[in-house]
Formats: structure tokens, C-alpha cells, sequence
């Protein structure tokens, strides 16, 4: 009697057993079977005679590039998983009851939507909610399951340690953000990114075809070259001189190979001259070169500034001395102001005639010094315009930095620079010893946020200098308003990325940001 | 090695009076302790004496040179900072060599100098650390280190060994006594605990309120206390004070209700101790003897507690509403009946005016 109760209690506990196995194989072999459906189908247009652009594209527009991806490793992850359950692991048991309650999560926040979406549309009753019946079957399956695990967790075997068990609740807080950052963040990417492979147009219409160009936007975005050009030599063999006495060359374009010609490139600026010879460096795209080294100058430049000015306000605005309340507050104005505003001030400031303040001043000063009074057409000569945008650059958010710079210096504490004192240190070797090291983690916080945001610069750009000299990003808006090229204008998007990531990376790399 | 004088240092926050009127002088060589309890200045004192803190009146002048305006760096000290103080960025090894290093000392000497105090220090083997991964005590030593490793004019101390537990609070203390006999420092050394101002200093400085009490060598203050504040400060367990009256040849020991009389036959008493008049009765818990009969100097209390501390002992007594403390020298202490007889020591008896100032 005894020993076929506890049999059968045994078979029951298999009959669960088996069941949540079974599911987990189930969900991870549907996963699977997305995966492969998606490339079959791949394959099977390409067996119908479509070209592998067409495929690819077709592909990477149904499935994208993270979900198959996902689905690969989740699908992967749930059959070894509901192996391991079978064989009675308690680990695995934890993580099964672990997804088993995310799911509950998903489908009750799938019934939800469902319902809302069957409300919304009207449809026959019965057939709208049909789905949301399945996903209510659904979540009161997993919770039955989640908390069948819970009850019967002893008939497991193995142990968790402290440290797994860590771990599992790690994940548990980290799945949420990562969801959030797949669907917030790398799948727009990606888009970008598949668009930037094709010639897409922008605002065209849904019939419009859509080729697969490969990594050509980039080539031709990228596309540079050096290149010796040879001087025009007259009869004598000689470099030809002109009135003024410079040496004649050819235009690039007539001298050098084809493809010079064919791919258009274009003479950005010459190197070096060197007798007859000069070195000329040429792009494809002339303008987003520029726009590179405009941004990068207009970063490293402004970010240096803003850096050595802000550590000096926050300095002084950390030293004691009365009134300092109105100093922080002041202080702050400039960066309270929108960037539109100030940008407008200062094309007011910056005005290339004597309406304009700076030269008003300018001009004042040569009145009184007696000499010919002579204005500077800031934002209309190329040299200054990039020395403007700097300008008000520095002026805006320095006071941003000093913010940063000074939340950093009250973390110091007071009684070092005492010990440094009596230890005979002056100021300086203080500053250089004591401040600037434990300022460091500030530093490289504040150059993270601060060169970021450079690097996307747009609205100073644009306001000011609209298309006269482009910033990447004001480039980028022009590609895609004005030439319509959604493709193109992709590439510059991902192009963009890939220098911040560089610049990321290098920060965590030689400031140690995520190390202390 | 310097002689430093001190002459009337005041010192207040808002209104505060920190330091008041403090007027001290130190020969070359000199290891001088300022004792007190806390909040008595001390720290202030020491801070004023290493150019931190700018006094608000009185000078201070080191080898006869007037620093009472230099900054710190100009004053060549090593001070030994309350909170430590430590340069978290740098590690250990860096930390204790940095006066060195600022003034230039070449890398290789550094590190030996550094080593050799660090060893002493028993916290040679932490030098590639960070302040951050030691405990308080190992900090506290680091600290002791840094200021040592540079020999100055001036060695300034603020309880700089307040968190060493006992047995390395005994050998830094050795240590710093033996500096001083190797190197004839000048100290000035700042402690709350008696004790090691009675080790280590040749003459103490007794604080409080921002004056001071007393100075002198720790036996001219052991043996003169000339107030019950000093008197109760210094030795451990404290002197036994006990409210007094005199009339006739009795002293009245007014601790309860009704005070007991205590015959005054020899006893050496003060001149200044008039008929009639209220004194304070101060006796240490080692001249005292617990009796079991009565005699006609003794006075009557009953047993509190007794404790043994190995090597001696100690008898609590209350009387009246007061306890007594008792020091035997005895390792265990001896039983004894519930109702006790206390008899003093006639030769170390001290008296304090109602004023608390000891009477002559
Ligand atoms: N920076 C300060 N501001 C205000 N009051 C202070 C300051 N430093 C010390 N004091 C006050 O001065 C008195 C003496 O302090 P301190 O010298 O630190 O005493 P000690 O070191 O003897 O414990 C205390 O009452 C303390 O509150
Ligand atoms: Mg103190």
C-alpha cells in the first residue's frame, strides 16, 4: 500500500517533470525553427534566380541582425537548459522557474496589449478575443509551472551557491534594461545601418525600388587619396611660373588616372610643395571630409578650452570668498540659455560689419589708437568661422564643465592639502600632485559627456553657419533633406556612431573611466 | 631639533575661546605632551604651532626665529594629523616618502628611508597598498610614518596613536621614545590618555577649557597636582576626591548624610587649612588601606565590587553616596566582609580649597 502511494506520487512528479521540459524544449525549438525559417526562406528566393543583394536585403529587412541572433542562442540556450532540468539539476531548475516567471511577465503584458488592441478594433467578438484567452491559458500554464518548481524545489539535486544565486537575481534586474536597450537602441541602429547598405531615397514613395548597393555609401563616403601632382612644364623644361611667381600645376583631374575622374574625386586642400612636385590630398565626398575635420577641431579645440577654464572656475568658484552664492548662480547663465538663443546673440555679436558688436568694439579700439578702422567678416571668412562656433562653444558650457569640475573638487578632502602643506609642498605641486589626480574621475566624466556631445554637434552649426560649413551632423541633415538620399545620408549616420564608439572607447581605455 | 616658546596664543571661533592665553616654552630636544580632555584645545594648539591655524594674538617662535606668520612649508614640522590625513590616490610607500620627495630626494634613498621607518612601524609590508585598503590602526601608523620619515625641526602629534590597540599602542610608543633618545626630536605630542603622556614625554602639559592647568614634569605632577582637576586627570584609576570639613581634631567626611569623623593626629595639615572650613580630600586608590575593625583614622563603607587585573587589584567602596577606588598590589584580592574600613596613607594625602587649588 505504502510503497504504490509513493510510487505513484513519483510518476506524478515525472508526469510535471516532463511537462516543463517539454515546454522548454518547445519554446527553445521554436526558436530555433525561426532562425532557420528565416534563412530557408533567404535561400529559396535565391534558388528562384533573385540576385544576393535582393536576398540579403530582404532578409536583413524581415529578421534584422540582433533577433536571429537572439533567437539562436535563446533557442540553443533552452533545449541544453531543459536537458539539464530533466536530469533533475536544481541550477538548472532555478533558472527554469526564473524564465518560467519572466514569461508569466510577457504574456500578461501580451494579454494586456491584446485586449486593448481587441477593444480598440471592433472586430466579432469572438475572434478578437481569441488571443487574448490564449495568452490568459498561457500565462496561468507558466505560473501553474512556476509555482509547482517553487513547492517541489527539494526533489532537485545539487546545490546553489550564494554566488550563482547572486548571479540569477543579477540577470533578473538586468533583463528589463536589455530588452529596453534592443528595442530602444540597437534596433534602430541596425535599420540605420541595413539602410546605409542600399540607395534608398527619402519621402519616396512605398513602391519605390530599394537597391542593395553594399558598402558603397561608405566607399564613397570615405573614399580619400593622396596624390603627387608634377608642375606644367613650359618649353624649357622647367616649371612654368605664373604673374606673381608661383609655380603653375595642373588641375588634378586632367593629370592623374581615371579613376580620379570616374569616382569624382575632388582636391580638398595641398600638403606639401616641395620644388615642382606638391601633394595633394582629394575625397569623394569633399563636404563630409570637411565635416570631419571641422567637428574634430571644433571638439578637441572647444573640449581642451572649456576643460582648462573650468577647472580655474571651479577653483575659484570652491575657494571661500563672499558672494560666491551669486557667483555659482551667475555663473550658470550662459548654459541656462537654449542654444538656438545664444547662437542667434552671437551672429548678432559676430555681424561682419560694424553692426556688429565685436567689430563695433574692434573698431572703436582702432578709432582711439588712430589706425584705419578695418572689420572682420567673422562668419563669412572660412578660417573664422570655425574659431566662432568655438567661440560660443566655450562660452555656452563652460560653465557646464566648472559645474561638473566643482562637484568633483568637493569630494576632495580638505585635510590633505594641510598634510601637503606641512609636508612643504607648495601650491603648484599641490594642484599637480593632490588636485589633478583626485580630480581625474571628474575629468574624464566630464570630457565623456562634453566630447560626446561635441562630436553631435548640430545646432550652433546650424543656426550660425547653415550650409556654409558643415558639422557632421548638420551634414548628415542636409544629405537627408536636401539630396533625399536616406541611404547615403544612413551611412553618415553610422559613420557618426562609429567616431563616438572611438572616442568612447579611448576614454575608457586611457582615463579609466569604469575603473575607479 | 629646535627649541620652540609659545607666549600667551589665543585662539577663538566665533565665540568659541579654543586656546586661551597658552604661553609655552620647550628647549631643544624636549618631548613635551599636552594632555586634556577633549575639546580642550589641544589640537588647535598644535595647529597653531604648525602655521594650519593663525592665531588671533600671541607669537610663536621657533630657534628663536618669530614663524607666528609663515605658512607650514616655511616652518619645517612633520605633524601627524588626528584624521590620518592620507593622500588617497597615492600608495603607502608614496604616502610616507612624499616629504621627501618634495624636497627632492632621489628615488633609490627615498624607498630605504621610507622601508626602514615602515619596518619600525610594522607596515613594511603594505607599502604597495592604497590608504583606502588599511585599517584605521594601519593608517594611523602610515601616518606616524610619513611624519617621521623627514627629519624636522619639529615633530607635532595629534593622538597619533589613539587607534592602535594595546600591544601595538605599547611598541609605537617605544618607538617614538626611542626616536627621540636616537634623534633628540622636539615634540610636541597630544594625547587624552595619562598614561602615555606619563611615558612618553619629560614634560606634560595639563589642559582644559583652552588654558592651562599645569605644566611640569610627569612626576612634579604626579606628586604636586596643584588643582583636583589635574589631580583627577593624572593616574590611573584617578585620585579619590572626597568632600571635607574640618573642625577640632576630626575631619568630617561629608559623603553622605551624616559625615563620618576621621581623627586629624598626624596629619601633616596645610597652613592654609583653617578651623571650620570646607576642603576637598584628595587620596590615590594606591594609599589607601582596606581594614577590617575600625581604627580611629579610618571611616566606615561597604564593599562594592572587587576586580582583579593580574599584578593588582582593585576594591571598590562605597561610602556614603561616593565610591572609593582601592589598589592593591596584590594578584587576586583578598575576600573581604560586606562592612570595610577605609585608612589613608597620612604622607600622601592632598588638600584642595573650595576654589579646587590645592592648599599649602
Ligand atoms: N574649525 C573650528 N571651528 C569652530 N570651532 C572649532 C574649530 N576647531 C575647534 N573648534 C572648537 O575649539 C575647541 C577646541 O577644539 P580642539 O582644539 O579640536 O580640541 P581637542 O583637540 O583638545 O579635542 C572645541 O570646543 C571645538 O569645538
Ligand atoms: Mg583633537
Amino acid at each position: 500500500m505504502d510503497y504504490s502511494s509513493t510510487a505513484r506520487a513519483r510518476t506524478s512528479i515525472s508526469t510535471q517533470v516532463y511537462l516543463i521540459a517539454g515546454l522548454m524544449l518547445l519554446l527553445g525549438v521554436g526558436a530555433l525553427w525561426l532562425f532557420v525559417t528565416g534563412i530557408t526562406d533567404a535561400l529559396m528566393h535565391r534558388a528562384a534566380g533573385a540576385d544576393f543583394g535582393a536576398v540579403l536585403l530582404r532578409y536583413l529587412h524581415v529578421n534584422g541582425i540582433i533577433l536571429p541572433l537572439i533567437e539562436l542562442g535563446l533557442g540553443l540556450y533552452l533545449i541544453r537548459l531543459a536537458a539539464r532540468f530533466l536530469r533533475r539539476d536544481l541550477r538548472a531548475a532555478m533558472w527554469v522557474r526564473q524564465l518560467l516567471l519572466w514569461g508569466v511577465v510577457a504574456s500578461t503584458v501580451f494579454v494586456v496589449q491584446a485586449l486593448g488592441s481587441a477593444l480598440a478594433t471592433q472586430m466579432a467578438a469572438t475572434e478578437a478575443y481569441m488571443i487574448p484567452v490564449i495568452g490568459v491559458i498561457l500565462a496561468l500554464t507558466l505560473t501553474y509551472a512556476y509555482l509547482w518548481i517553487g513547492s517541489n524545489i527539494e526533489k532537485f539535486e545539487g546545490q546553489e551557491t550564494l554566488a550563482e544565486s547572486s548571479a540569477r537575481f543579477a540577470w533578473n534586474l538586468l533583463v528589463p534594461t536589455l530588452l529596453v536597450l534592443v528595442f530602444v537602441a540597437l534596433r534602430p541602429l541596425e535599420k540605420t545601418f541595413i539602410a546605409s547598405l542600399t540607395d534608398q531615397r527619402f519621402a519616396a514613395g512605398a513602391d519605390a525600388e530599394v537597391n542593395f548597393v553594399g558598402f558603397d555609401n561608405y566607399a564613397k563616403l570615405l573614399g580619400v587619396r593622396w596624390d603627387l601632382v608634377q608642375c606644367t612644364t613650359d618649353d624649357t623644361g622647367a616649371c612654368a611660373v605664373d604673374e606673381s611667381g608661383a609655380t603653375v600645376f595642373p588641375r588634378a583631374r586632367d593629370v592623374l588616372d581615371e579613376t580620379y575622374r570616374d569616382l569624382r574625386y575632388r582636391e580638398i586642400s595641398t600638403w606639401l610643395t616641395l620644388g615642382g612636385t606638391k601633394l595633394i590630398f582629394s575625397a569623394r565626398d569633399t563636404n563630409f571630409i570637411g565635416s570631419i575635420g571641422n567637428t574634430l577641431m571644433f571638439t578637441v579645440v572647444s573640449v581642451t578650452i572649456e576643460l582648462i577654464l573650468g577647472i580655474f572656475i571651479a577653483m575659484v568658484i570652491n575657494s571661500k570668498f563672499p558672494g560666491r552664492g551669486l557667483m555659482r548662480a551667475a555663473m550658470l547663465v550662459p548654459w541656462a540659455i537654449p542654444t538656438v538663443v545664444s547662437a542667434k546673440l552671437w551672429t548678432v555679436i559676430l555681424r561682419d560689419n560694424s553692426s556688429g558688436i565685436l567689430n563695433a568694439g574692434i573698431n572703436l579700439i582702432q578709432r582711439t589708437l588712430g589706425l584705419p578702422e578695418e572689420s572682420i567678416a567673422w562668419l563669412a571668412r572660412p578660417e573664422t568661422q570655425i574659431i566662432a562656433m568655438i567661440a560660443i562653444d566655450v562660452w555656452k558650457t563652460t560653465p557646464f564643465m566648472a559645474l561638473i569640475l566643482l562637484a568633483g573638487l568637493q569630494t576632495i578632502p580638505a585635510d590633505i592639502y594641510e598634510a601637503a602643506d606641512v609636508d612643504g609642498a607648495n601650491r603648484i605641486t599641490q594642484f599637480l600632485r593632490l588636485t589633478i589626480p583626485l580630480l581625474r574621475p571628474t575629468i574624464a566624466v566630464a570630457l565623456v559627456f562634453r566630447t560626446l556631445d561635441a562630436v553631435r554637434v548640430f545646432d550652433v552649426f546650424q543656426v550660425v553657419l547653415a550650409q556654409k560649413q558643415y558639422s557632421m551632423a548638420t551634414y548628415n541633415y542636409y544629405t537627408l533633406t536636401n539630396s533625399q538620399q536616406l541611404g547615403y545620408a544612413s551611412a553618415v549616420g553610422v559613420v557618426i556612431f562609429v567616431i563616438i564608439l572611438l572616442f568612447t572607447v579611448a576614454y575608457v581605455r586611457i582615463l579609466g573611466v569604469s575603473a575607479e | 631639533m629646535a627649541s620652540i616658546e609659545i607666549r600667551n596664543l589665543r585662539k577663538t571661533f566665533g565665540k568659541v575661546v579654543a586656546v586661551n592665553e597658552v604661553s609655552l616654552s620647550m628647549t631643544d630636544g624636549e618631548f613635551v605632551a599636552l594632555l586634556g580632555p577633549s575639546g580642550c584645545g589641544k589640537t588647535t594648539t598644535l595647529r597653531m604651532i604648525s602655521g594650519l591655524e593663525m592665531p588671533d594674538s600671541g607669537s610663536i617662535h621657533i630657534n628663536g626665529k618669530d614663524v607666528t606668520s609663515l605658512p607650514p612649508r616655511s616652518r619645517d614640522v612633520a605633524m601627524v594629523f588626528q584624521d590620518y590625513a592620507l593622500y588617497p590616490h597615492m600608495t603607502i610607500l608614496d604616502n610616507i616618502g612624499y616629504p621627501l620627495k618634495v624636497r627632492g630626494a632621489p628615488h633609490n634613498e627615498l624607498k630605504e628611508q621610507v622601508t626602514s621607518v615602515a619596518n619600525n612601524l610594522q607596515i613594511g609590508g603594505l607599502l604597495a597598498r592604497r590608504p583606502g585598503q588599511l585599517s584605521g590602526g594601519q593608517q594611523q601608523r602610515v601616518a606616524v610614518a610619513r611624519a617621521v620619515v623627514h627629519h624636522a625641526q619639529v615633530f607635532l602629534f595629534d593622538e597619533p596613536l589613539s587607534n592602535l590597540d594595546a600591544k601595538l599602542r605599547l611598541e609605537a610608543r617605544a618607538f617614538l621614545k626611542h626616536l627621540q633618545r636616537e634623534v633628540g626630536i622636539t615634540a610636541v605630542y597630544v594625547t587624552h590618555d595619562q598614561a602615555e603622556a606619563m611615558a612618553l614625554a619629560d614634560k606634560i602639559v595639563v589642559m582644559k577649557d583652552g588654558s592651562i592647568m599645569q605644566a611640569g614634569t610627569p612626576l612634579e605632577i604626579y606628586r604636586h597636582p596643584v588643582n583636583t582637576f589635574v589631580a583627577s586627570f593624572i593616574g590611573n584609576p584617578p585620585m579619590n576626591l572626597l568632600p571635607c570639613e574640618i573642625n577640632g581634631g576630626s575631619i568630617y567626611v561629608q559623603t553622605g548624610d551624616s559625615p563620618q569623623a576621621m581623627s586629624a593626629a598626624g596629619l601633616r595639615l596645610p597652613a592654609a587649612l583653617a578651623k571650620g572650613s570646607q576642603f576637598t580630600l584628595g587620596v590615590r586608590p594606591e594609599h589607601i588601606r582596606v581594614l577590617t575593625e575600625p581604627a580611629a583614622d579610618s571611616i566606615k563603607g561597604t564593599l562594592y565590587v572587587t576586580q582583579t587585573l593580574g599584578g593588582e587589584a582593585l576594591v571598590i567602596v562605597r561610602v556614603g553616596e561616593q565610591l572609593i577606588t582601592i589598589r592593591l598590589f596584590e594578584d587576586e584580592a583578598p575576600p573581604l566582609p560586606n562592612e570595610v574600613y577605609l585608612s589613608f596613607d597620612a604622607d600622601h594625602l592632598f588638600f584642595f580649597g573650595p576654589d579646587g587649588q590645592v592648599l599649602r
